[in-house]
């Protein structure tokens, strides 16, 4: 991909969100999402009877005057949250206008954006039939700028194997946190086994389906060949208006199938046409669906 | 409408192309899609295999056969009969003065409302004969009477006005006679800012008038010299014709210094003013107005004071003060040792012309005022003993030499004159002027080699050099030895004004405003080349533009102011059109529709190519 993935336009229209996570994760730096161990914050979290070596700065002395009973204040400990960014660069990402692997490439940048601002370690992780070799989860801007001088260096090509990329990832990285993965979901292979890997880790996953305008509504019409841009499997087939409609049909119940088990999982599932301003997307689908705080 | 080519709407044949080329297209179209695994359960049934047949609205086809048929029934030649105004002849008329140089009350150059004013009226009366006549002090014909509207629209086009004058009437009926000399011309369209002056009643004469801004002016300026020698004094008029109040500033310079004045001047207001100008020092002045108007061509003046042109003269024989004396006062004279260079000579006690053996010498070339000095002085001569001395009488009546003198007062002592052979010694026959007792006193002549003049008798055997007539007498045999004039009074001029350089030399040159240097004189008489005014003996200068020019002749140079007429500083007056309702006859003639449908047939091409490229498709095409 030669186009840059990302401009000042798209940043400035991000400033100041933020990405939600359920419950509590378990980090490796302080940062600024609750984490299950006790700490030092502002945040309250509960009481507990004082041991000898505990700080008495923390013991709660109109507990002990009024019950007689030495008790210390336990703080809520706010740590980072590993993001996982997994991009599909397959062959049939190469397809639209822009390229729908375009649109992956600028929604990861944006996703690295909005996290490494809030302090957060962001992992780039593209795959196509296989994990390619990884960006792993790092702070700072630095790392913003190694994203995307990889995404820039990254040319779509080959199959699509999603099980097999997420079963890579899930046996790569120790840590669990937030999820994405951006791929159109057009495969044969399937992509359920490697969704469910990432939830059985703890992951809180958000299946980002990047599809063009050509996939939901083809314009391909009378004889025509019709060439796999993955496998360069070819048929010839006379398309029509009712052709047209069974094809969409069946994307239609594929979209389901996977909507179905996102729901099912409490995946966060997007159809995200190529056209689609990444700012709608985020300050719209994002936050509505409480991917953003 | 009628097709004056029917035979190529057979074109229409080509139509067949379009939907040909368009389905050879469909063919064999590879298309790469994201999963062919989702297309190979919809392999087709007998349906689809039929859908290709059925009939798909496709803008793109469409649009291309509506542009074909447009194209071919344009190369048919579509007309239309109609019904045009038309006239005999006519001509149109543009004021070419200077005042054109401004702004309409809208704030237009007059002279770009003036051509479209003039393409209008052309393009109203399309094949009518029509000249295209220039307007002004300097009146010219830009297109010659002809049917040909391609080059008088192209004449129109190159119209520039000039910073002359307004014509006369007469100079425009004299370019309108010589264009139609058999007929009268059916209509003229006079296209100016001003009322002309009624045109002789043979015309019928449309007016179109071209409106005028407020206009701010000076429409005085005058320089002075002061009594005392220190600078000079300024006198000028400054006129507000806009109907708002203007703040502007006027700067009298004299290229080196300047003295300015604050002016706040009420709508319709004019002021005048002297003001004193002690640290000038150079003889050409400018009078700017700063901030000026959007008409500057009256904003900014000229002027040059009087000035001398110096004489070149050579003097031969011994020196004598009352001659030299009255010599030198009728104007700058630059003594010379070089005889060729001088425009006279003085040659003072000749003694060749009584005494022709004993001076052997020749008389030098070129044009000579000869005095008789060798006698001894006249102790007797003296007014107080005219009774002495016999009367000189003028027996040349009319002649320059004699301006202003009164001969009765002079007197000559005859007894000088009486032993004396003298027609013997003159460069050749003359003309006697003055004489004495029936001897010749004062004779002039010419020669192959120039003017003469011969005081014959010993200067101190006359009463002249005592009398208040010397002086001036020998003015007068300078001026008609040299004819430059002795003072240049006329230093003031306006464009357009033919100014006569008789007086220079004829290798004086002319260095216009702009610094060029225009052509010499007398060989092109600094006449612009389609000028009509005609040439003196001695050369014609007419300014084209305003500014200062110089004459550079061998004795020096002067300078001249060429300014803008005053009268064309437009008063802002409303001007009325005339002649509207005269009567007008129609024929029937052919409107050509081609040009529109080639031009809806591009049109349609363009909207061709924005849907093929998907500009107007809810969706793009790949």
């Amino acid at each position: 991909m030669t186009s840059a993935p990302y401009d000042k336009a798209l940043f400035d229209s991000l400033a100041g969100l933020r990405f939600a996570f359920r419950g509590r994760h378990r980090g490796r730096f302080e940062g600024l999402h609750a984490s299950p161990r006790a700490g030092v914050s502002l945040e309250f979290a509960d009481y507990r009877d004082y041991c000898p070596g505990d700080d008495i700065r923390y013991v709660d002395w109109r507990v002990l005057g009024r019950l007689n009973r030495a008790v210390v204040k336990t703080f809520v400990r706010e740590e980072d949250v590993p993001i996982s960014v997994l991009v599909d660069l397959s062959a049939s990402m190469g397809i639209g206008s822009p390229a729908k692997s375009e649109v992956a490439a600028r929604l990861a940048v944006a996703i690295s954006y909005v996290a490494l601002k809030e302090f957060d370690r962001v992992g780039l992780y593209p795959f196509s039939d296989a994990l390619h070799p990884p960006l792993p989860p790092r702070h700072g801007m630095r790392q913003l700028a190694r994203i995307v001088q990889a995404l820039r260096d990254a040319t779509p090509g080959g199959g699509t194997s999603i099980d097999e990329a997420l079963g890579a990832f899930a046996g790569q990285s120790r840590e669990n946190g937030l999820v994405f993965v951006l791929s159109d979901f057009l495969t044969e292979r399937g992509w359920r086994e490697g969704l469910l890997r990432l939830l059985h880790r703890g992951d809180q996953v958000v299946a980002v389906q990047i599809l063009d305008s050509e996939d939901l509504q083809p314009l391909v019409e009378g004889i025509a060949q019709l060439v796999d841009a993955e496998t360069n499997r070819s048929i010839e087939l006379t398309v029509g208006p009712a052709t047209r409609m069974q094809y969409r049909k069946l994307l239609e119940s594929r979209i389901q199938e996977l909507e179905q088990f996102a729901v099912g999982h409490r995946v966060t599932h997007f159809v995200v046409p190529t056209d689609l301003p990444i700012r709608v997307l985020f300050h719209e689908m994002f936050r509505r669906n409480g991917v953003l705080a | 409408m009628i097709l004056a080519r029917a035979g190529y709407l057979s074109l229409f044949g080509l139509g067949i192309l379009v939907p040909l080329i368009y389905f050879l297209r469909a063919r064999n179209l590879r298309h790469r899609v994201s999963a062919v695994f989702l297309w190979e359960t919809l392999q087709s049934g007998h349906r689809t295999r039929l859908a290709r047949f059925r009939f798909r609205l496709d803008w793109v086809l469409l649009a291309q056969m509506v542009a074909l048929a447009l194209l071919v029934v344009a190369t048919a030649g579509p007309a239309l009969r109609v019904r045009q105004p038309t006239l005999s002849t006519m001509a149109i008329v543009i004021d070419g003065s200077a005042s054109m140089r401004g702004t309409t009350a809208e704030g237009r150059p007059k002279a770009e409302e003036a051509i479209a004013q003039a393409l209008e009226v052309l393009g109203s009366y399309p094949g009518t004969p029509v000249t295209i006549i220039q307007l002004s002090m300097t009146s010219k014909v830009l297109a010659a009477l002809d049917g040909d509207h391609d080059a008088a629209r192209s004449a129109i086009a190159r119209f520039e006005p000039t910073w002359t004058g307004d014509g006369t009437t007469a100079s425009l009926a004299t370019l309108l006679e010589s264009q139609q000399a058999t007929d009268r011309y059916e209509r003229i369209f006079l296209i100016s800012d001003h009322d002309v002056a009624e045109l002789p009643a043979s015309f019928s004469v449309q007016f179109i008038p071209i409106t005028t801004a407020g206009n701010l002016s000076i429409d005085a300026f005058n320089v002075r010299r002061q009594p005392n020698g220190r600078g000079v004094v300024v006198f000028a008029g400054v006129r507000n014709d806009d109907s708002q109040y203007r703040e502007t500033e006027l700067r009298v310079s004299d290229g080196s210094s300047r003295v300015r004045l604050p002016l706040v001047l009420a709508p319709g207001e004019r002021q005048s003013f002297v003001l004193p100008f002690p640290a000038a020092r150079g003889v050409a002045y400018t009078a700017e107005l700063t901030p000026g108007d959007e008409a500057p061509f009256d904003d900014l003046r000229y002027y040059v004071l009087p000035q001398t042109m110096p004489r070149v003269a050579a003097w031969i024989g011994p020196d004598d003060p009352f001659l030299r004396a009255a010599v030198e006062v009728s104007g700058p004279i630059l003594w010379t040792e070089e005889l060729g260079e001088a425009e006279f000579i003085v040659v003072n006690g000749a003694a060749a012309l009584r005494e022709p053996e004993t001076a052997p010498e020749p008389l030098p070339k070129g044009n000579l005022f000869l005095v008789s000095m060798m006698a001894r002085r006249a102790s007797e001569s003296s007014v107080g003993q005219a009774a002495a001395f016999a009367p000189m009488q003028a027996v040349a009546v009319g002649s320059a030499i004699l301006d202003g003198i009164s001969p009765d007062v002079l007197r000559v002592d005859v007894a000088s004159l009486a032993n004396e052979d003298t027609t013997r010694t003159l460069p050749g026959d003359g003309l006697p002027l003055l004489i004495a007792d029936e001897q010749e006193v004062l004779v002039s002549g010419v020669t192959e080699e120039g003017r003469w003049v011969a005081l014959i008798p010993d200067l101190w055997s006359t009463n002249l050099p005592l009398s208040v007539d010397f002086p001036l007498l020998v003015d007068n045999v300078l001026a008609y030895l040299s004819p430059q004039a002795s003072s240049i009074v006329w230093a003031q001029m306006e464009p357009g004004q033919a100014v006569d350089l008789g007086w220079t030399s004829p290798e004086a040159q002319v260095v216009d405003p702009s610094g060029a240097l225009q052509r010499s004189m007398p060989a092109e008489s600094g006449l612009p080349r389609d000028d009509t005014a005609e040439t003196s003996a001695g050369g014609v200068l007419v300014a084209e533009i305003p500014g200062f020019y110089e004459i550079v002749t061998s004795s020096g140079s002067i300078l001249l102011a060429s300014n803008v007429s005053a009268d064309e500083s437009g008063s802002g007056t409303v001007v009325e059109a005339s002649g509207v309702g005269l009567p007008v006859r129609t024929e029937t003639g052919l409107f050509a529709l081609w040009p529109w449908f080639a031009l809806v047939a591009c049109m349609v091409l363009l909207i061709e190519a924005a849907v093929y490229h998907g500009a107007w498709s809810p969706r793009s095409r790949r």
